[in-house]
């Protein structure tokens, strides 16, 4: 089922009503079970897109499909299952907790959706868990922990409502690179071992060729490319998306017109290794 | 001439764990310094110390050889300006006009040569097409662009920016990245960058490396990467065509590769 867009279009209306198009004729569809990032750069458009998914915005034209779910919505419909269905973390989330304990900030989500007291302490430990923080830090003031700890807070406190899609706008931003590592990590295990639909908008083009198996490419509202990380870093018009490569990718296209060594799409540094490795070895 | 002089400097948040400790410092004229260490070294305190948003428990700080103390705390924001990571905190204006006067109209420029600083720092960030446009209109990194713009319009002799250029793109970070350089070279201000990023922090002249609220090491870029096992030791990554090189050099095979070595090693002086 997952999401779909069809010639989805919004546009944001300025003081003196002047329209403002932010996304246009956007047709997509994003299964369950992928990992999809979304690229692009400043003001293309990746925000304005992910915030249909949960229904934050609703389109100006076209339809958003989102399980059984259709945007615009009826007039009287709730919007309350679309957002238990697909949790939407937001561009630093840690300023949005404000709860006196870790535990209850990570509660309240799953308490506006009609469970008890009891209930929403189970799921908030639940995801407490999955996220790594201590039973030590729970009982913590949200605002006494640090930058990371509050980050996986907030993380927790979507993951609490049990989403299937969770979409995360820039997750990793003003992390250390030890920070970006183990929360990309937690959205992989999260991918993996429990079945969680992905999408993850990112300007991280390391992150976004080692975790993601699809990749979209916005500009000036359009969808300008969607498909496979080795077809991206090679497209013909890549210099036109304003991308940068992936550094392993970047380091890659340089030695093999230094020295002539055959070019192959590597993403990491192991992968650039070994590939030397290779090279050298005959 | 010492732009910054830092003495014995203590803060704490919460009375107990202490953010900075003891920390003395001199920065000099004209100088860039780029400051790294992970999240929760002291790094954004420190920052905030310096412009006067928070108050040290201990020690003292001197800008231009003025202690920083309520009475010249005036004076000294006159002379030290800062860009935070986060736009959405610092937007204050109806549009981005607005937003970029704001710090003008708090000193009280007049209106023509507002205008005209408000045309000439838009441009310089890419913003001049948007100056009516509002914040829920832009992106996150274009919300940044304007809080620089309107921190640059200030015309301050001191800089600092913190993870400035985390919300931006590649070609943003770029754009800050060439533009801050200009600021320091061609306009001799005095430069603090706040920066995870050591691909950009060896771009200084200096870095400090901070750990636990102290100077773990300060030192040229160059000092500082060939000793990658202090950046290592608390985990920040250095830089990638440099990690390749000392991999290979690592490796029994690729250690005998004389023109694959040195190829490494010039890549790594750029990237």
């Amino acid at each position: 089922m997952g999401i779909q867009f069809k010639q989805v279009s919004y546009a944001y209306r300025g003081v003196k009503n002047e329209r403002y198009e932010a996304i246009l004729n956007i047709n997509l569809e994003i299964k369950d079970g992928e990992f999809v990032a979304i690229i692009g750069h400043t003001g293309s458009g990746k925000t304005t897109l992910v915030q249909h998914m949960n229904a934050l915005l609703e389109p100006t034209k076209g339809e958003v499909q989102i399980f059984n779910y259709r945007l615009p919505k009826k007039k009287k419909e709730k919007v309350g299952p679309i957002r238990k269905c697909v949790g939407l973390v937001f561009q630093f989330p840690e300023y949005q907790l404000f709860e006196e304990t870790v535990l209850k900030d990570i509660m309240f989500g799953p308490k506006n959706f009609g469970l008890t007291n009891e209930e929403a302490e189970v799921k908030a430990r639940e995801a407490a868990q999955l996220v790594g923080l201590t039973e030590e830090i729970l009982s913590k003031s949200p605002f006494r922990i640090s930058g990371g700890q509050m980050r996986r807070v907030a993380i927790a406190g979507i993951l609490a409502m049990e989403p299937d899609i969770l979409v995360l706008d820039e997750p990793t931003r003003g992390l250390d690179p030890q920070g970006s590592k183990e929360i990309m990590a937690l959205f992989k295990e999260l991918h993996v071992n429990h079945h969680k639909t992905i999408v993850l908008i990112s300007h991280d083009m390391n992150i976004v060729s080692q975790y993601a198996s699809r990749i979209l490419v916005m500009d000036s509202g359009h969808v300008v490319f969607d498909g496979k990380r080795d077809d991206l870093f090679n497209h013909p018009q890549f210099d036109a998306f304003h991308l940068a490569r992936p550094h392993a990718y970047e380091q890659m296209i340089h030695l093999s017109q230094q020295l002539n060594i055959p070019f192959k799409p590597v993403y990491t540094k192991g992968e650039l290794l070994e590939h030397l490795k290779e090279v050298y070895h005959e | 001439m010492e732009k910054i002089k830092i003495e014995n400097l203590s803060f704490s948040y919460d009375k107990k764990n202490e953010a900075i400790k003891n920390l003395d410092l001199t920065i000099k004229s004209g100088k860039w310094i780029a400051v790294v260490g992970h999240n929760g070294s002291g790094k954004s305190t420190l920052a905030k110390l310096l412009v006067g948003l928070l108050v040290p428990d201990k020690g003292s700080i001197y800008i231009d050889g003025l202690l920083m103390n309520e009475e010249n705390i005036q004076e000294i924001r006159k002379r030290i300006g800062i860009v935070f990571q986060n736009p959405d905190n610092q937007f204050v204006g109806v549009t981005v006009k607005h937003d970029i006067a704001f710090g003008l109209e708090n000193q009280q420029v007049p209106q023509p040569e507002m205008v005209k600083l408000i045309e000439e720092y838009s441009e310089v960030v890419g913003m001049s097409a948007y100056l009516n446009k509002e914040p829920h209109q832009l992106s996150g990194g274009q919300k940044q662009r304007v809080a620089i713009a309107g921190a640059l319009a200030m015309n301050q002799d001191i800089m600092i920016f913190d993870e400035a250029t985390s919300m931006l793109d590649p070609e943003g970070t770029k754009d800050i990245t060439d533009f801050i350089i200009r600021l320091n070279k061609d306009f001799n201000k005095t430069i603090l960058t706040i920066t995870h990023d050591l691909e950009f922090a060896r771009k200084a002249d200096e870095i400090i490396v901070m750990n636990e609220g102290e100077v773990m090491f300060l030192g040229t870029p160059n000092i500082i990467f060939e000793n990658s096992k202090i950046l290592k030791e608390i985990d920040l990554d250095i830089p990638f065509g440099l990690q390749v090189y000392e991999s290979a050099k690592e490796d029994e095979t690729l250690n005998k590769q004389k023109e694959l070595v040195e190829a490494l090693w010039e890549y790594s002086l750029n990237k």
